[in-house]
């Protein structure tokens, strides 16, 4: 079986990125001095994941305000007279960290820019560049808006309406972005896990991950985080993407014993939510286990969920640990 | 203590100011002191600029270790009478001192309880961040830690002083798991569930031998209201059920009040749970983050105050700390703004359910933006009262 190990979200800014964004919001530091250390910190980490050998390299996304905030900006996902920095600060549930969540005040085509960034992508000349894109399901699903009834709970005919713009907006976006030579998109999928709404919308997710991957070179995936996956199946194969990824920690690989599973799974391992460093031998061992579990086609190490979770020095640890588990999966120790 | 209709809390921090900040590590400038000079003017606190700046320089001068932290712990005090002066001027009805001697709502009692370890920073979002730390033993009391800044504050106000508490959950959901648990398990299938089996076990703990003998300390000491702080509440909305119990274990048995405040959430996943939570005075939410900014006692206008529907039909007891002020920006909420927040919520709730604070802390902000903000919500809770009582 193919093995790979690879990184999949935000990735931890130092210390000393963090003391001079404090610095920063007090007026006390510029925002160039900021950049720059943000723009060092991006550049170890590529060197980072070239020098362990992961089989495709992110920028770390270190200038990404949250997970979301980019695209919705691209996008012009605010309230009128506002922007995407002033939309309302929201808890990422399983997490204490914080998005401004998207405003949705109509239908939305596609942005006129590149949806993120990509001075840093460029940055990595050897290995394979990876991108990370919020899902159209994610991008509906965590914005409010014209999709959402008065008390919160979703407006079944307006979300779909809104699934469908996002992931139009996505593979435009994506496709846009193809010409920075990208190999991998991935889908961050944090909600569809645990959305109660999710089994209900599952023709349009599927739909939406149809549109959002179309004419797309590079691999896709969908890595499903927060909650768990476990509870879709047997459907979870049928999700178009090339890999789907699962979080370890939230998932229950009981129930996927007989289920049919011919995709490439991506195990989310790493606990970005513990500061324990996990040992390659025990990562080995369980990845062993899920495979002869769940039987895929291939098997991405991955984390649970993007490592801003914990502080840089622990993460890079852990994609030590990572890297050097798949090594020995692969019989390379 | 008899207080108005619709009365104003505080509901933590403030920005320490630069002379604090400063001062302490023997660093301020010029510009620091005439900052001083300006707040104390403001503040009607004139007669107390000069013994200040003296301190201050006493503590840039001292070579001596011990004198220097006598003097700085000094400085720290005079800060807290500088809060408590600043919310009583900006026109509070109950206030407390910005928490002006802690370093931060986690890392601060992290720092004074059993079995913790410190390990980095990680960010909450944009440049926000805070320490965190790893639980490597079982947790237990080592000292009262709020008791001193709450024995110094005592006395010093005519207003009433209510005391916030990092919560239980909160503080093992912020901390990572070393301790509790199985963690050298071979077996993958262990993984599943095991996160929330451990952390329950730490909350409860820390629930108990931790935050309970902290609000004892404080009550035995003559505290009436603790405001126990829970931001985690809805991290995981399926643990709703376990902030309630950590609250409960919190206060069991203890004769004060208790409040709780929780923020950036979605309300809806603590109802039902809510309706367990045992002698809750009051839940202080944030609302107006979410609100627009339209004057107007309508759903439309009012949209980020739509859970207190649900609020209504669980018939929750306990009154509502109403946010009518967003701690992430630098608009000021005009009166007129937080008049129509106000009655809007008392045409829901009844106005006898309603006290009115900022969504959060207002640390973010500056003092200057922080105190128009204030001011302007003691003056709309007053236009509320004409146009609501």
């Amino acid at each position: 079986m193919k093995i790979e190990a690879y990184l999949n979200g935000i990735f931890p800014r130092s210390d000393e990125a963090l003391n001079a964004g404090s610095r920063l919001l007090k007026g006390r530091d510029s925002k160039e001095n900021f950049d720059k250390l943000l723009e060092k910190e991006t550049i170890e980490l590529i060197e980072l994941q070239q020098s362990l050998g992961l089989d495709y390299v992110t920028d770390g996304q270190l200038f990404w305000n949250d997970f979301l905030r980019p695209v919705a900006a691209a996008l012009r996902l605010h309230a009128k007279n506002s922007n995407a920095d002033e939309n309302p600060v929201t808890r990422q549930i399983y997490t204490n960290t914080f998005y401004r969540k998207p405003i949705i005040s109509g239908r939305f085509g596609d942005a006129d820019e590149d949806l993120i960034d990509t001075r840093f992508i460029d940055l990595i000349g050897k290995g394979k560049r990876k991108i990370i894109l919020p899902s159209p399901f994610a991008l509906a699903y965590l914005s409010d808006g014209i999709h959402r009834n008065e008390n919160g709970s979703i407006k079944d005919d307006a979300f779909a309406d809104i699934l469908h713009d996002a992931s139009k907006a996505l593979n435009n976006g994506a496709r846009r972005l193809e010409n920075h030579s990208i190999s991998f998109v991935q889908f961050n999928e944090p909600c569809l896990a645990y959305a109660e709404e999710s089994v209900s919308f599952w023709n349009d997710i599927v739909e939406s991950l149809k549109t959002a991957t179309r004419n797309l070179n590079a691999v896709t995936s969908l890595h499903l985080y927060n909650g768990d996956a476990s509870r879709f199946l047997p459907d979870l194969e049928e999700l178009p993407v090339d890999r789907i990824g699962i979080d370890a920690y939230s998932t229950n690989l009981r129930k996927f014993k007989g289920a049919e599973f011919r995709k490439f799974l991506e195990f989310g391992v790493i606990n970005s939510k513990n500061s324990l460093i996990e040992e390659p031998e025990a990562l080995a061992k369980y990845a062993e286990q899920a495979a002869k579990q769940i039987n895929p086609d291939g098997l991405a190490l991955v984390p649970n969920r993007p490592l801003e979770l914990v502080p840089r020095q622990v993460a890079v640890k852990k994609v030590e640990s990572l890297a050097e588990a798949a090594k020995l999966l692969r019989g390379e120790k | 203590m008899s207080l108005p209709l619709f009365p104003t809390q505080e509901i933590g921090s403030l920005q320490k100011p630069s002379w604090r900040v400063k001062g302490t590590n023997g660093t301020a400038n010029d510009d620091d002191l005439n900052q001083l000079k300006t707040w104390y003017s403001r503040l009607k606190m004139n007669e107390r600029a000069p013994c200040v700046i003296s301190l201050i320089r006493k503590i840039r001068d001292e070579k001596e270790k011990e004198k220097s932290l006598d003097l700085s712990r000094q400085l720290k005090e005079e800060s807290q009478i500088f809060a408590l002066r600043f919310l009583e001027e900006a026109g509070l009805d109950i206030i407390y001192d910005g928490e002006q001697t802690r370093i931060e709502m986690y890392e601060d009692p992290i720092s004074d309880i059993n079995g913790f370890k410190f390990l980095g920073l990680v960010r909450s979002f944009d440049v926000m961040k805070y320490r965190k730390a790893a639980c490597i033993a079982r947790p237990s009391f080592k000292i009262p830690y709020h008791l001193d800044e709450f024995l110094f504050l005592k006395g010093k106000t005519q207003k009433e002083l209510k005391v916030p508490i990092t919560g239980a959950y909160t503080l093992a959901e912020w901390s990572y798991n070393e301790f509790y648990g199985n963690h050298g398990n071979p077996d993958i299938f262990g993984l599943f569930g095991s996160e929330k089996i451990d952390r329950k076990e730490m909350a409860i703990e820390i629930a108990r031998n931790v935050i309970r003998p902290n609000i004892k300390s404080l009550a035995d000491a003559g505290a009436k209201w603790v405001q126990i702080d829970e931001p985690a509440a809805t991290t995981y909305p399926d643990e709703v059920e376990l902030v309630v119990e950590a609250f409960n274990e919190s206060v069991k048995g203890l004769d004060v009040k208790a409040s709780i405040h929780m923020c950036f959430s979605d309300y809806r996943t603590f109802f039902p749970a809510i309706l367990e939570m045992k002698n809750c005075f009051q839940y202080a939410w944030e609302f107006a983050n979410a609100d627009t900014l339209s004057l107007g006692i309508s759903k439309e206008e009012r949209i980020g105050y739509r859970i207190l529907d649900l609020f209504k039909e669980h018939k929750v007891p306990g009154t509502i700390g109403l946010g009518v002020l967003n701690v992430h920006t630098n608009f000021v909420e005009s009166p007129e703004l937080v008049r129509d927040r106000i009655l809007y919520a008392s045409k829901i709730l009844g106005p006898e359910k309603v006290y009115v604070n900022p969504d959060c802390g207002l640390r973010t902000r500056t003092l200057d933006i922080a105190f128009d903000k204030l001011r302007s919500m003691a003056e709309g809770a007053k236009l509320a009262r004409k146009n609501g009582a």
